[in-house]
């Protein structure tokens, strides 16, 4: 499924009124706070599979990834 | 081997990069730890389908992959952290064949030379308001290129600690000498590319976080890969792709926690450029702790789906002003599963507490050229 220019707007716009939530008290992280709940919790690892993954994959970028240059490979 | 490999190439430092690494409640906190040394292994090994008929059915892409990742990373201060970082590669594929056969006999498929290494050093500093960061980097690897990097980036809490932004910019000047598919070495060419990237994340409920990013890319000059090549009614001849890129990408992240002992995560990315590539990346995660969280399971499915370039064939009738013969920028899906395995708790050598892991990777294409990879990890702080 391709993503059309308004929905990439969408997601655009979510992410600037998205910073409005004000909704959990500090008290309340305690779950947010263990590793399994960071995105890639994991640095080296999702740095491996991404290097592994972007050069043979057009896509570039997102998930906290390398992006184009620096290297032969992308 | 990698002795041999750093008198070839030239050392790549001075990265700086933010470490927003979260507090492990198993090991010491932030403020306790001082060095943390950890080692990634990696082996890939890509087929070329039935009868090397996958991927440009022309040319043999089988490929064996070993790498290496070791980083140190040692606190300075309360807010100043290095990171030194060794990266190496050891390459087997059939272009390894082409590079040491005079004749060129065997078609190309991927970089000549079986050796890369990259070294680099980064600062960090974090503060209680705002966290920032500048790199930069120079790097080297076989058939002659050689990189240098700068980016910046910055990120600070905002809606009282429920939401963090952040904005980075990296950017590469890359030169490297223009090795053609018929073995004739042209003179060096560049390279430029500039990233922008924005992102938050947002704390939606206690169970829950989102994170949204934007990522433009800008590349300029020699964009093709130099020894690819192309067939025009039989004939070969070099790859021709433009000297402009702009590659966009949105990508969005939710992770749910289903229990206290686990937790799952689902992931989206459109991305398009002015090439006509336009793909979308879907991955599914779910972690879950066992033996009273000393051990962490990831399985994981991943789903790509992924349109050509517009000047993409496998065979060309007529020349074009661009042609490309480059299965990863062709047509085709790919589907993965995986699972990795985090042990905590371990201690080796003798009483030293570390952590393990372990994970295995399937990676089907629909063109034939399949991947597998297995990791090891290896991490201990002190």
């Amino acid at each position: 499924m391709k993503l059309s220019i308004v929905s990439k707007l969408i997601i655009a716009a979510v992410m600037l009124f998205v910073s409005a939530c004000d909704t959990v008290a500090f008290y309340e992280k305690e779950r947010l706070n263990d590793p399994a709940m960071q995105f890639d919790s994991d640095p080296l690892y999702s740095q491996m599979r991404q290097h592994m993954l972007t050069p043979r994959e057009g896509a570039i970028g997102g998930f906290s990834t390398i992006g184009a240059g620096g290297c032969s490979c992308k | 081997m990698f002795l041999q490999v750093s008198k070839r190439y030239a050392l790549s430092l001075v990265l700086l990069s933010i470490n927003t690494d979260a507090a492990q409640d198993k090991f010491p906190t932030r403020e306790q730890e001082d060095e943390r040394f950890s080692v990634q292994l990696g082996l890939f090994n890509q087929s070329d389908g039935d009868d090397n008929l996958g991927g440009n059915p022309h040319i043999d892409e089988e490929e064996t992959v070993f790498e290496a990742l070791i980083i140190l990373d040692k606190k300075l201060s309360e807010t100043d952290t290095v990171r030194y970082q060794f990266l190496g590669d050891l390459v087997s594929s059939a272009s390894v064949e082409r590079e040491n056969n005079e004749q060129f006999q065997i078609l190309q498929s991927h970089p000549s030379g079986n050796e890369r290494g990259e070294l680099s050093a980064s600062w960090s500093r974090e503060k209680t308001n705002y966290t920032y960061g500048f790199n930069s980097s120079f790097g080297a690897e076989y058939s002659s290129f050689f990189s240098i990097g700068l980016g910046a980036n910055i990120s600070r809490p905002i809606a009282n600690d429920n939401a963090r932004i952040r904005f980075a910019y990296q950017g590469y000047f890359d030169t490297f000498e223009h090795k053609q598919f018929n073995g004739v070495d042209g003179d060096y060419v560049d390279r430029f590319t500039h990233t922008y990237d924005i992102g938050i994340t947002q704390t939606l409920t206690p169970k829950s976080l989102i994170d949204l990013s934007l990522s433009y890319t800008h590349q300029s000059g020699v964009l093709g890969t130099t020894w690819y090549s192309v067939f025009v009614n039989g004939q070969e001849l070099g790859e021709q792709l433009p000297t402009s890129r702009n590659r966009s990408a949105y990508t969005l992240r939710y992770k749910y926690a289903l229990s206290p002992l686990s937790a799952i995560e689902l992931d989206y990315r459109a991305y398009d450029d002015n090439w006509g590539l336009d793909s979308d990346t879907w991955e599914i995660q779910y972690q879950h702790y066992l033996n009273n969280k000393t051990i962490l399971l990831t399985p994981r499915v991943r789903y790509y789906d992924q349109n050509s370039v517009r000047y993409f064939a496998t065979d060309f009738n007529s020349t074009q002003s661009f042609m490309t013969s480059d299965p990863d920028l062709g047509d085709f899906t790919g589907r993965s599963y995986g699972i990795k395995g985090t042990f905590f708790d371990i201690y080796w050598p003798k009483d030293r507490k570390a952590e393990f892991s372990v994970s295995f990777d399937q990676y089907k294409r629909s063109d034939g050229l399949d991947l597998y990879w297995t990791t090891f990890g290896y991490t201990t702080r002190f």
